[in-house]
């Protein structure tokens, strides 16, 4: 099964390189087909680990980092039903392959932890790496349109200023990652501290990712502020969509450095 | 004639290159003229297969006929009664054979055109062909050459850039804004000043059908004026800031010595719009709007300079394609002619393979007469053996005469034909069996 979809991502992200190379369209729908495979192997290989509806695989940093792949391919590939983007392909199918090598090289830890047990497991979840997942999609699309606004704006046509979708497509895509996955990420905090209300009796506990969370959630609530109230778009939305997302990773592999607290199993 | 011979094809015609624009404007077709000129030709020229190419950059027939050369007098002499004043030889180019489809190649694929590699050219070319084809001017002959020049100029836009960077300032205007914006259908833009270059600039904008145009000058009469040719919207010189709030890309063209403006004016504009961005293009000498306008996020300005430094190094670009053009051309140039040749042989081949099959069905039926009773399967392994020797025998004999002819040995190509062909002394003896 890992073969399979490590030899599918593999081909897909193979594809993609020859269509950033080679400009050919059959490259980027070949690229995309085999991205749909995978994403549909691992998923399907994803369910079968879901013994019963308590036992969600997301319960080690590999089975997580395996969802958020999923997810991202996901998210991903409904944002290509409209018309294929190859540009967005080139960094997140990478991405996709990254966290899938990610979740395999790591140690699985075999047995369920009883105290996640509960059907808020999955929904918090859920909810927070989808929430990511945007996020990502945010990140990727900022970065992009920072290239191709440096094209147009300081005069220096490289090759890559063809193959980029116009500005305000960009920047229209950023808003929406930003809006779905700060919608996301906030269901993901309700979501927890329910659980956490349920399980320990208070909804907040200073827990070192919850704080981290906190931070990231200012920063995107900043981001739709800004644009709302001050009308704020283009350049200064796609850097601190950059931004964001930079944090997200800390908040994520950095809270490992703070040990400690009820998001120790990741 | 049955077969396809390069030295009956000539081109015979004028371009932006041979003669001045008076020979090709009394010369260039006018409406549903093209069906009188063609008869013309046709009944008194003995010209079977014909096409009219007319572009306001050339004027050509093509045209396949048994000794063409023949009839170049007789078309000048056409040529002139059209025009209504003598022409002078030199003006003209005749091209024959090989020479003619190089050229019919060159001129689809806009090798040849007064600006390298423009797209029109090949439609300009389709349409010359079809409403020959359909007034019956078209025969297996010139439908072959044409057949292949569209496919080469399609070749040639796939495998090179030829026609991919803008080339006029215009074109590089369009695909800036396209490149901030896309779709450009839902935009607005606004002409400030009347002066000739925003015209060229507003004529490549329409062409990508924006929503709203509006046009502003100090004199609102010429702007008027433009406003009727352009059906646009004339806007008072005095309401320029508000048309600045609303609009997404701005031309400017106006002839004022200093600038109209400046990076206040459009850090005010850009909060009122919220920060969506705006594409600034000075098309004025000098400057018309401040250089520094373009520093304010989500403003995009380009001068007239800029533009014209992009077009310069894209027309470099595109003639560094060209040569890559020439050499596509020149190699299907080379293939069609000795697919031209082979063509002639593949008849005769078929006719062999033909005479040599009957004679194995006949040898093969006496055959299984005289064994008598044997079952399916032996007789369908006999009849595979007799197919594969005739095949591997022949094989040989008929690839040599194929390369025979693309080598335009004809005399031993014919001499594979009396060695193998139909004859009635092999036909005899085999009746006689």
């Amino acid at each position: 099964m890992k073969f399979f979809v490590l030899a599918t991502y593999l081909s897909s992200l193979l594809f993609y390189l020859f269509h950033l190379f080679f400009n050919r369209k059959f490259f980027l729908i070949a690229g995309f087909a085999f991205l749909c495979a995978g994403f549909s192997i691992h998923t399907s290989g994803f369910i079968m680990e879901i013994n019963s509806p308590e036992s969600f695989p997301a319960y080690h940093m590999g089975g997580v980092m395996s969802f958020f792949s999923i997810l991202l391919g996901c998210v991903f590939i409904a944002y290509q039903i409209k018309g294929l983007v190859p540009v967005l392909g080139y960094i997140t199918v990478p991405a996709i392959l990254f966290f899938y090598i990610f979740s395999i090289s790591l140690p699985r830890s075999g047995v369920f932890p009883p105290e996640l047990r509960t059907v808020l497991f999955p929904i918090h979840v859920t909810f927070s790496m989808a929430g990511y997942a945007f996020f990502f999609l945010s990140f990727a699309t900022g970065g992009i349109y920072l290239l191709q606004e440096r094209h147009i704006k300081f005069k220096v046509f490289k090759w890559s200023f063809k193959r980029i979708p116009s500005l305000v497509e960009l920047d229209f895509m950023n808003y929406r990652t930003v809006q779905l996955g700060f919608t996301f990420i906030t269901l993901g905090m309700l979501s927890g501290s329910i659980w956490s209300q349920r399980a320990w009796g208070s909804i907040w506990n200073w827990d070192p990712k919850e704080v981290l969370t906190l931070i990231v959630w200012m920063v995107y609530a900043a981001y739709l502020h800004l644009r709302l109230i001050l009308g704020w778009k283009g350049r200064k939305t796609a850097i601190l969509s950059v931004i964001g997302f930079i944090l997200v990773l800390i908040a994520f592999f950095g809270r490992k450095l703070v040990p400690g607290g009820y998001h120790d199993y990741i | 004639m049955t077969t396809f011979e390069e030295e009956n094809l000539l081109v015979h015609g004028t371009s932006f290159r041979t003669s001045p624009l008076e020979v090709r404007e009394a010369l260039a077709l006018k409406k549903s003229e093209d069906e009188k000129l063609l008869h013309k030709i046709r009944t008194s020229l003995y010209v079977e297969e014909c096409v009219i190419l007319s572009t306001c950059n050339r004027f050509e027939f093509i045209i396949y006929r048994n000794h063409p050369e023949e009839i170049i007098d007789g078309i000048i002499k056409i040529n002139e009664e059209r025009a209504g004043f003598p022409l002078q030889k030199t003006h003209f180019y005749n091209f024959f054979g090989r020479d003619a489809i190089r050229h019919i190649f060159r001129v689809t694929s806009s090798l040849d055109s007064m600006v390298l590699g423009e797209p029109q050219i090949t439609g300009q070319v389709k349409s010359a062909y079809e409403s020959s084809l359909k007034l019956g001017f078209i025969g297996k002959n010139l439908r072959k050459v044409f057949e292949r020049a569209f496919f080469v100029a399609k070749r040639i836009r796939n495998e090179t850039a030829i026609g991919e960077n803008p080339n006029s300032v215009g074109s590089q205007a369009v695909e800036l804004a396209e490149s901030i914006f896309g779709d450009l259908s839902k935009r607005k833009a606004i002409v400030i000043g009347t002066g000739e270059m925003g015209e060229i600039a507003i004529k490549s904008f329409l062409s990508r059908g924006i929503s709203k145009l509006y046009i502003t000058s100090r004199s609102i009469e010429r702007a008027e004026e433009l406003c009727s040719l352009y059906s646009g919207e004339a806007l008072p010189f005095k309401d320029l800031y508000r048309g600045l709030e609303e609009v997404d890309i701005v031309l400017c063209s106006s002839a004022a010595p200093h600038y109209i403006i400046t990076k206040t004016d459009i850090k005010n504009v850009m909060k009122k719009r919220r920060g969506s961005p705006l594409f600034l293009i000075d098309i004025s000498l000098p400057r018309n709007i401040d250089p520094e306008a373009g520093k304010v996020d989500n403003v995009y300005l380009y001068h007239i300079d800029d533009l014209q430094q992009i077009v310069d190094k894209n027309i470099k670009k595109r003639k560094e394609e060209a040569i890559k053009s020439e050499r596509i051309v020149e190699e299907e140039v080379e293939k069609f002619l000795q697919r031209m040749k082979e063509e002639k042989i593949g008849p005769v081949i078929a006719r062999v393979y033909k005479t040599a099959d009957s004679i194995r069905r006949k040898e093969l039926e006496e055959l299984f007469k005289m064994l008598g009773n044997i079952s399916e399967h032996q007789k369908k392994a006999i009849e595979d053996f007799s197919v594969n020797v005739v095949r591997k025998i022949l094989h040989k004999p008929a690839t040599r005469a194929k390369e025979w002819a693309r080598d335009g040995d004809f005399y031993l190509a014919e001499a594979f034909f009396a060695l193998f062909g139909e004859d009635d002394e092999v036909e005899g003896r085999n009746e006689g069996k």
